[in-house]
């Protein structure tokens, strides 16, 4: 009789650096004394056998001789002993026993999703090795099937290990452009952008990048568009270029719209570099615009403190007063610790306006907040803060000449506003909690 | 015992004359399996050649702490893949840990894993396991896919075997392979192969009681001369006992690496400030 088809055993490519199966590099430590490790005792012998039978079917699935129903079930018994009834455990260890129980029409997709579930538990335990490992498994489980493998990248890459996570996420575009899964393809090729840019490795990260904006556009992924054109967007802040970055701070907001839940930190973003570029008037439209979106009081702080600054910058009393008044809401009543630059940021904003007692109150807690800092950081958090005055004279000149709504950024601050304040009327925003 | 296996014959498995260990007696195909009790076991490791492993059953439920033996076996053979059968339910996750600090290179689950089968899957997993994991460790910064090449070039140096075997474990001519090593970084598969093979030979040569001459043989060289002129080749240096060490001959690979493909180095870093968020 003829048993189910495997999905492990999918034709995939010849490709063993990329599709590294037998001839895997990783040896520098046991992978069972990891779990071991990590594992709360009760269930840990089951959990590491479950992870041995797995990876040992998936090496060679026809080769693999099955420990027997009875070995197998005995095992699955102790383990709904010792792992104290506990479903999460319990539930992914039994369908393991169950399909491997008889290989012939064991269940490649079955496996993977239980390693998944139990990849997912030691999460909840903050077993970090257990999880990339039942990653890992899942994805040797399913290889033809490219989430498990990105899943997999994705879990090291959080994890901080870079080239685990590349390993994973290149074996997630190969296998994905084999299986013709373009937004599989698109996911890893823009997450391996993402990892190169955190590695300051600029021309891999854009050639990266530019290929999943590519498979992405092709596939017609709208919905993947967004997260590229933002990573773009950090890479070119990251090199530098301003006009860059808005150009693709533009198409992220153009192909996410308001809607698109990476607005509000890719404003955040923005509005960021446009005060290091002391363009305070774009900065100031989209932060405020943006502080109801923000969730946590230490995001409100400092985006009130950026907006008393700009505001400052741009002579605007009435927005510093309510950023003012907002920052020193946060940092006093919610008891947020007011870091060295948002102090320094209030401290310059109200320097710019000449408020001489609000100047000395921020510099107060500039050195408040600086104590246990070296001078050398100090001294870089200062002189970053400071702003070349031409490049304010030349904002101010260009405001009062009338041109403002021309340029292209600020045509962006003001759709980036917008989109904020139409994002606004969504149920859970809130307005100012100093008001 | 320490002279290279040519290309196709078994590797060699030296196995614990135990009850628990029977059924592995009767292992077909990639390994030849030699029977011994505790003694003649540690002997043999002694000057069994790097493509050899080692299975013993020193850990059962009335001893919850390793056979002295097992100390004994791994000291004696620090290059060779050693694995420890037992019944994980009986030994709990503590003795999966003692095992893996002891530098056991994996164990055997008895009550589950008993069939040749499944142990001829954990072997080939294992296969020069102590060599590719200082080689791992000493090269944390390059590529997966150069790391992979790497790994398949340290297994083929441990079984002896030239660039056309190396070809054969990755299923492609030598050519491609030529190709391969060049994306990914790397000498040409001659090269690396004999990179590697220099680089075991001195991870060998830690061990006291193995000679030059059957070190050389055991890493696929015809006699030491063979072997120092090609040491010399790659390390610029006359080699001996001790010199260069393992560690400075993988550095000296490492930039060899490094000015064959200085890609994997991050670009300049923007000039940053802290700004405001």
């Amino acid at each position: 009789m003829k048993g189910r088809p495997r999905a492990s055993q999918a034709a995939l490519p010849r490709a063993p650096l990329d599709l590294p199966h037998s001839c895997g590099f990783r040896h520098a430590e046991l992978e069972d004394a990891v779990l071991a490790a990590e594992l709360p005792p009760p269930c840990s012998v089951a959990v590491i056998r479950a992870y041995r039978l797995v990876v040992a079917w998936a090496r060679s699935p026809d080769a693999w001789t099955a420990p027997g129903q009875t070995t197998l079930f005995g095992w699955e018994r102790r383990a709904w002993q010792s792992s104290d009834n506990e479903m999460p455990v319990w539930a992914p260890l039994a369908t393991i026993a169950s399909e491997l129980g008889n290989p012939a029409t064991a269940d490649a997709q079955w496996l993977a999703l239980a390693c998944t579930a139990l990849s997912r538990w030691a999460q909840g335990l903050g077993a970090g090795g257990t999880a990339a490992l039942f990653a890992e498994a899942a994805a040797f489980a399913c290889p033809a099937d490219p989430w498990f493998a990105c899943a997999a990248g994705d879990l090291h890459g959080r994890q901080g290990r870079p080239r685990e996570a590349e390993r994973w996420l290149r074996r997630a575009s190969k296998v994905a452009v084999w299986t013709r899964n373009w937004d599989a393809q698109a996911a890893a090729l823009g997450r391996l952008g993402t990892l190169a840019r955190e590695a300051e490795c600029h021309g891999d990260a854009e050639k990266l990048l530019l290929s999943a904006l590519r498979v992405a556009k092709r596939a017609g992924l709208r919905q993947r568009l967004p997260a590229i054109w933002r990573d773009l967007f950090l890479l070119a802040d990251a090199s530098g270029n301003l006009e860059e970055a808005e150009r693709c701070a533009r198409e992220a907001l153009n192909a996410g719209g308001p809607d698109n839940p990476g607005l509000p930190a890719l404003a955040r973003e923005m509005a960021s570099i446009w005060v290091r570029h002391a363009y305070f008037a774009r900065a100031l439209r989209v932060l405020r615009a943006l502080l109801r979106h923000l969730a946590t009081p230490r995001d409100r702080l400092n985006a009130a403190a950026c907006s008393a600054r700009a505001a400052g910058a741009v002579g605007d009393e009435q927005a510093f007063r309510q950023a003012w008044d907002e920052a020193w809401f946060l940092a006093g009543s919610l008891g947020v610790r007011l870091r060295t630059e948002d102090a320094l940021a209030l401290a310059l904003g109200a320097l710019d306006l000449d408020l001489a007692s609000e100047a000395s109150k921020a510099l107060g807690a500039v050195v408040a907040s600086a104590a246990g800092h070296s001078e050398e950081a100090l001294a870089h958090q200062v002189q970053a803060a400071l702003v070349r005055p031409q490049t304010k004279e030349r904002e101010a000149l260009r405001r009062s000449a009338g041109i403002r709504a021309q340029h292209p950024g600020d045509v962006l601050a003001d759709r980036l506003a917008q989109a904020l304040e139409k994002r606004a009327d969504a149920p859970g925003c809130t307005g100012s909690l100093a008001a | 015992v320490s002279r290279a296996a040519p290309a196709g014959t078994p590797r060699t498995l030296l196995l614990l004359d135990s009850p628990a260990l029977r059924p592995f007696t009767f292992m077909r195909g990639e390994y030849r399996v030699q029977v011994l009790g505790w003694e003649a076991l540690i002997t043999a490791a002694r000057h069994a050649p790097p493509s050899a492993a080692v299975l013993v059953d020193g850990f059962t439920y009335r001893e919850p702490e390793p056979d002295p033996r097992l100390e004994q076996l791994l000291q004696a053979a620090p290059s060779l893949p050693v694995l420890v059968a037992f019944d994980l339910a009986s030994a709990q996750a503590p003795g999966v840990r003692l095992l893996a600090d002891l530098g056991v290179s994996d164990f055997v689950d008895l009550p589950i894993e008993h069939n040749p089968s499944t142990l001829l899957v954990r072997l080939q997993s294992t296969h020069a396991r102590p060599f590719k994991r200082r080689l791992e460790k000493g090269l944390p910064d390059i590529s997966p896919q150069a790391l992979t090449l790497v790994a398949g070039a340290a297994g083929v140096a441990a079984d002896g075997g030239l660039s056309t075997a190396l070809a054969r474990e990755f299923g492609v001519n030598e050519r491609t392979l030529s190709g391969w090593c060049a994306r990914a970084g790397l000498p040409s598969p001659r090269r690396l192969l004999a990179w590697q093979r220099v680089l075991l030979a001195l991870a060998l040569l830690e061990e006291p009681w193995r000679t030059v001459q059957d070190t050389a043989r055991a890493v696929g060289y015809t006699d030491d001369s063979t072997f120092r002129r090609a040491g010399a080749a790659l390390l610029n240096q006359r080699l001996s006992r001790g010199n260069p060490s393992f560690d400075v001959a993988l550095a000296a690979f490492r930039a060899e690496l490094k000015n064959v493909c200085p890609v994997r180095e991050p670009s300049r870093p923007a000039t940053r400030g802290a700004g405001c968020m």
